[in-house]
């Protein structure tokens, strides 16, 4: 059964070992702090490394942060903080710099400068990438330097509970999933960084590891959680959920449906393929629900005109991609894609330092929201969020550590959670994983995807709660300690639920649509109503709480609705 | 398509050995490896254990023997590798430790790696919006083999099924090499000599018996014995 048996000490602890983690980590280690790394892989398996199209940053004379602050507040729905987007776009090039100077190698121009190439939602050529494996890329890039600089890092180990006490973090539990041992990890300061949490719609191009643990650890453990009904529905994902970049469509791809019409042409002509994600996934799934679809389940995505040289040099893993997970080959085919769950937008509240109201703990990157994306996330924003704010919280970080001193663990909430996992572990027969997970799954996909209105999701939402009611029932077939993947499972599904009863709760509240948060009943965007953050935390009974908080807005206009 | 999955299985916390067993699956043309795997995890045993994460073919989790070659389960189509009513043959990577199943230990294949410095050695002297051009001083060979390198995913395949490893541990092994040669052929790096110099040492480049199994196995056509013989080319010609 499950006991703490080792305690290890470190001034800071950063959980999740993407860019936003390991950025953070370098950072704390270079400012001299005492700093370790947990994830439940190892570094490089993280989903950073899936990011193909690149990161924004104005560095050409002709563009300015100031415009990639503009076309990042606008996509967004308004929704962004202005503060937040100011220092994520101002910092954009020396961040850009900064990443070269560790070894990324960008794509460069024929002069040797940076390429930068044209992504949706913005008015510039703006985005930095390496070939089609820009995450790729800067995820291992950033791992040398982990290596470099010898940051300690915990890998395959699976954070279980957050210790917060009196407001104040404490430390966290996890499980060395290669040994099969309970451990603590006290620490002065928390960095979460673990991640989106898009596996709750199962058809999404996350990694399978996305399940939103850190979200719904720091939910239980009191954080309030920001904007979680924002979740960017990619357009096109191949039949398996794996993404086919915006990228294609930069380089000049077309999308069309089965009478071969660029269809785009009928929602938004001046953008076309290019305009927001959120505009492009419904035009495709609305094709698809109004019978243009191809075999009533996909559009197509034409590289064809490209021609083999631009598809072999420019998109290489795409045409990989597509040949091995959709067996079709792009140079001689179009490519079947349809909406995939993509981009979680909402997440633990922190301000531009990357606190949080509980002392000690921060967040960055996709499981925080600053919010730099609000509503809506444009493409080659995420990476530079990552790589912005995790050193950014690490400073903060740092700083807090440095001027405070050890608190006691709490032993009550260390008992708790041994006891938790300890019966999950040891009861013998019950509900399976994987039942309840795609139960749940059909739930969200259907009722709070791309379309949502009231009855569906008031149905939906009574739905994910008896969910978790059998979730109380759940049983995990492996009873050893090695390496235990039924376990991690069970885990990840009660993680996962949390998730989706948030998300419910916060969609269902928002009665406009903005983003990537679109209800029929209510098409339009509502400012005068609606034009605030929705915060879900967790209620000392249990019960899920909801409040708001003001949007920052600084110099960029707000407007009624978005045009394109 | 009908298809058995026969898997190695090893679970050192109920006893030594390891025991073969059998899984019968239904597959839709097109299913991966992979996802047969989670099939017998989620609905036949949930005792087995196997990594994965991207399923997309980009963090290397979850390569294994599959019929005795090195390859990603998420990239190997079930129906590539067996006919209607065959066996699939699963096993855990070669050259490391098994922990459990299919899962290895990662840390010798890891620590090679780290031990050729696998980080570029900046040029103080460089500020980083000056341009760069990689083709510099490198045939259009060697600048494609540059660019191939940097697809390595870390996967681990090549490292399993290269012979020499097995034979000699002394050898660092494909994609440390591969590590090597991004470094040394890197335009930006400072310590190119002093690269090169090392690995023409005892267990570097020339450790390489030229089996070709690692550009055999590689998921992402990184070719790391072409890697390896431009280093030894360069090696000699530089020395």
């Amino acid at each position: 059964m499950f006991k703490v048996k080792n305690t290890v000490k470190h001034e800071v602890i950063v959980l999740g070992a993407g860019l936003a983690g390991m950025s953070a980590a370098l950072r704390a280690k270079e400012r001299g702090a005492d700093v370790a790394v947990l994830s439940k892989v190892h570094p490089v398996r993280s989903h950073s490394g899936a990011a193909q199209g690149g990161i924004n940053a104005a560095i050409k004379p002709d563009d300015n942060w100031k415009d990639h602050m503009f076309d990042t507040v606008k996509g967004s729905g308004y929704l962004a903080d202005q503060d937040a987007v100011r220092i994520l776009c101002s910092k954009a090039p020396e961040t850009v710099w900064w990443l070269e100077s560790l070894g990324a190698p960008f794509t460069r121009q024929a002069d040797g400068t940076l390429a930068q190439r044209a992504f949706g939602g913005q008015r510039r050529n703006r985005t930095c990438f390496v070939a089609d494996h820009t995450g790729h890329n800067l995820l291992h890039t950033i791992y040398e330097q982990v290596l470099h600089k010898e940051v300690r890092v915990y890998e395959e180990w699976l954070a279980t509970a957050f210790l917060v006490a009196d407001k104040k973090f404490r430390g966290l539990l996890a499980i060395d999933l290669i040994k099969g041992e309970m451990n603590c990890i006290e620490a002065k300061a928390c960095i979460l960084a673990t991640g989106g949490a898009c596996r709750i719609f199962g058809q999404s191009s996350n990694a399978l590891i996305n399940t939103g643990d850190g979200l719904a650890l720091a939910y239980r453990a009191g954080l309030p959680i920001e904007d979680l009904e924002f979740f960017q529905i990619h357009p096109t994902g191949l039949p398996n959920g794996i993404l086919m970049t915006e990228g294609i469509r930069g380089e000049g791809g077309y999308l069309l449906n089965a009478g071969g019409e660029r269809f785009m042409k009928n929602y938004a002509p001046q953008f076309m393929e290019l305009a927001p994600r959120d505009q492009v996934s419904r035009a495709i799934q609305t094709e698809i629900n109004e019978g243009r679809g191809i075999e009533g389940k996909y559009v197509y995505l034409d590289l064809r005109h490209l021609g083999q040289e631009k598809i072999m040099s420019r998109l290489p893993q795409i045409r990989e991609l597509a040949i091995y997970f959709a067996g079709v080959d792009p140079v001689t085919e179009p490519i079947p894609v349809r909406p995939t769950a993509h981009y979680t937008m909402g997440g633990v509240d922190v301000d531009i330092e990357g606190r949080t109201e509980v002392e000690g703990f921060f967040a960055a990157g996709e499981s925080s929201c600053v919010s730099v994306h609000g509503a809506n996330r444009l493409g080659g924003n995420s990476l530079l969020e990552t790589v912005v704010y995790g050193p950014r919280a690490a400073l903060s970080a740092v700083k807090f550590a440095k001027e405070s001193g050890w608190a006691a663990l709490p032993v009550d909430q260390i008992k708790a959670e041994e006891a938790r996992l300890s019966s999950l572990f040891a009861r013998d027969s019950g509900e399976r994983s994987a039942d309840i997970k795609k139960a749940m799954e059909e739930v969200v996909r259907s009722r709070f995807g791309l379309f949502k209105d009231e009855t569906g999701m008031i149905q939906g939402l009574e739905k994910l709660r008896e969910l978790r009611s059998r979730f109380e029932s759940v049983f995990v077939p492996d009873k050893g300690t090695l390496f235990n993947q039924s376990f991690v499972h069970a885990l990840e599904l009660g993680a996962m639920l949390d998730v989706a009863l948030i998300q419910a709760e916060a969609s269902l509240r928002r009665r406009e649509s903005r983003g990537g948060h679109f209800r029929t009943d209510y098409p339009l965007m509502d400012n005068r109503n609606f034009f605030y953050h929705s915060i879900v935390r967790r209620g000392l009974g249990g019960e899920p709480e909801f409040s708001t908080r003001p949007v920052t807005v600084e110099d960029i206009p707000i407007e009624a609705e978005v045009k394109y | 398509m009908n298809v058995t999955f026969k898997i190695k299985r090893t679970s050192p916390d109920r006893g030594n050995g390891f025991r073969w067993q059998e899984f019968s699956l239904k597959a839709e043309p097109g299913t991966a490896v992979l996802a047969g795997l989670y099939e017998i995890q989620d609905y036949q045993d949930g005792t087995l254990a196997f990594r994965y994460s991207c399923r997309g073919a980009i963090c290397g989790s979850c390569a294994m023997k599959i019929n005795g070659i090195a390859a990603l389960a998420c990239k190997t189509q079930i129906s590539k590798v067996a006919e209607e009513g065959g066996t699939v043959v699963l096993e855990p990577l070669l050259n490391m430790p098994v922990i459990k199943d299919l899962v290895v230990d990662q840390g010798p294949f890891f620590e090679e790696m780290r031990k050729t410095y696998p980080w570029l050695i900046e040029d103080h002297e460089r500020k980083p919006d000056e341009p760069v051009d990689y083709a510099a001083g490198k045939s259009a060979q060697e600048l494609d083999q540059w660019n191939r390198s940097a697809y390595c995913i870390r996967c681990q395949a090549c490292f399993s099924d290269c012979p020499k490893r097995r034979q000699d541990q002394g050898f660092v092994g494909p994609e440390a090499c591969v590590e090597i040669y991004k470094r040394v052929y890197d335009p930006r790096e400072a310590e190119t000599a002093a690269r090169l110099k090392r690995a023409g040492e005892k267990g570097g480049v020339f450790g390489c018996a030229r089996y070709g199994n690692c550009v055999k196995v590689c998921p992402k056509d990184v070719r790391p014995m072409r890697a390896i013989l431009f280093l030894q080319k360069r090696f000699e010609r530089e020395k």
